[in-house]
């Protein structure tokens, strides 16, 4: 559990803003901090990294004091048990990658622990590669092999995808869910791709000038609407067709595309391109097995 | 997509299945839900309900029905396809719209003015709180 009671003046574009956040993130939350450019999402990263200092507050983690004003208590970050991701990951380009990851580790001479999270993050064959030489998607799976090679309990994930295309985003969403259930960690990621966030997160924080307007399930925050729906998902309007008097709308959905009638009424507000919300009760969907 | 306001007044339940009544305008309408434990339903909350024209049906007034969620309405409108027809019905001041196969709706000998059962499975409603 992490509980963060922290203010910070934040000189923003359009002025001085206090970011102000008392709140609590249960252990093994996948978090999203969604919000404008400027809002206080990363300066609110960094702070828990220990990479900034509030003015005034607290932040205690599973009972242990990492920060406090008035007791002049202040982890350093390398003491507070955390991995960082960065969005332009943050190697260093003329090491390899077995020495960008024996680079985070405290201790020398580790190289089972090395070994293990190379195999773990199937880049074993990378290890001797330049990083400079690696792909966009390479490089962000060495970024977050780096970030676990101190053990951490808490993983912090700064726009970590928005670099790479689709496909990759959609591969590399799915191993940070599996590394995140697998070390059993509690994850902090800024991101602003909803789909993003309804695959990867539990919990999202809506943050605007430097507040927590928001602390909503992804479905609760986006959707908007409590539909009793049991299969909800969310795509991307590809096309809208007339078909006799009904409309086919078609949704791209990850990578397939469904097709969907409405009536005229229903598509009035739809554009070619909008987000919507797919649902459906749940008693329509049939089962076969494949 | 038929859009009616009501107020839950009862909800049946078992185990996660939930048949929820709502009185819309008077009448009573079922909605059956699979919900899990944080089900945000209760008695005396006002819903949207929400069903699809294309789960609308129609019957003569005469009909014997297992669906409860059956009310007669007069017939506003009829919009013609190649293969489809849209039948609007005016349900105590409501619009309900149902899309029937033309061919149906030429064996009904569906025309305005005329008064209908219009019929939604409770398993097609779906409820939003308002």
């Amino acid at each position: 559990m992490i509980h963060l009671n922290i203010t910070k003046p934040l000189h923003t574009a359009d002025g001085t803003i206090e970011l102000s956040v008392n709140k609590e993130i249960e252990s093994g939350d996948f978090l999203t901090l969604f919000g404008k450019s400027g809002s206080g999402k990363t300066t609110l990263l960094r702070i828990i990294a220990g990479l900034e200092t509030p003015q005034s507050g607290t932040i205690v983690v599973d009972g242990v004091v990492w920060f406090d004003n008035e007791k002049k208590i202040n982890l350093p970050p390398q003491k507070r048990n955390v991995g960082f991701v960065f969005q332009d990951y943050a190697l260093f380009p003329n090491m390899s990658v077995r020495q960008n990851l024996e680079f985070a580790l405290k201790e020398t001479k580790e190289s089972k622990k090395v070994d293990e999270i190379l195999e773990l993050m199937e880049i074993q064959n990378l290890s001797s590669m330049k990083s400079e030489h690696l792909s966009g998607g390479q490089k962000q799976r060495v970024a977050v092999a780096r970030a676990l090679m101190t053990n951490p309990k808490i993983l912090l994930l700064d726009e970590p995808l928005s670099a790479l295309d689709g496909a990759m985003r959609l591969k590399l969403q799915e191993e940070l869910l599996a590394v995140h259930q697998r070390f059993g960690l509690t994850s902090v990621l800024v991101s602003h791709d909803i789909s993003e966030i309804f695959r990867l997160s539990n919990r999202v924080f809506q943050i605007s000038l430097g507040a927590i307007s928001r602390d909503a399930s992804p479905s609760e925050l986006f959707a908007n609407q409590n539909l009793s729906g049991k299969f909800k998902v969310i795509g991307d309007i590809l096309s809208i067709q007339k078909n006799d008097i009904l409309y086919v709308v078609e949704v791209l959905v990850h990578n397939e595309i469904i097709k969907v009638t409405a009536v005229k009424n229903d598509i009035k507000n739809l554009n070619i391109g909008d987000k919507i919300m797919l649902s459906s009760k749940a008693f329509n969907p049939i089962l076969s097995k494949v | 997509m038929n859009i009616l306001k009501g107020t839950i007044v009862s909800i049946k339940q078992s185990e996660s299945l939930m048949l929820v009544f709502m009185d819309v305008e008077g009448e009573l309408f079922n909605s059956l839900l699979l919900e899990g434990d944080k089900n945000h339903f209760e008695v005396g909350m006002n819903v949207h309900l929400l069903f699809k024209e294309t789960e609308v049906t129609l019957a003569t007034t005469s009909s014997a029905l297992s669906e409860r969620n059956a009310f007669c309405s007069k017939i506003t409108n009829i919009e013609n396809g190649k293969i489809l027809s849209n039948i609007t019905l005016d349900f105590l001041g409501n619009d309900i719209n149902a899309i029937i196969t033309k061919g149906a709706l030429h064996g009904l000998k569906c025309k305005v003015g005329d008064e209908f059962l219009w019929v939604v499975k409770a398993n097609e409603v779906t409820l939003q709180p308002e």
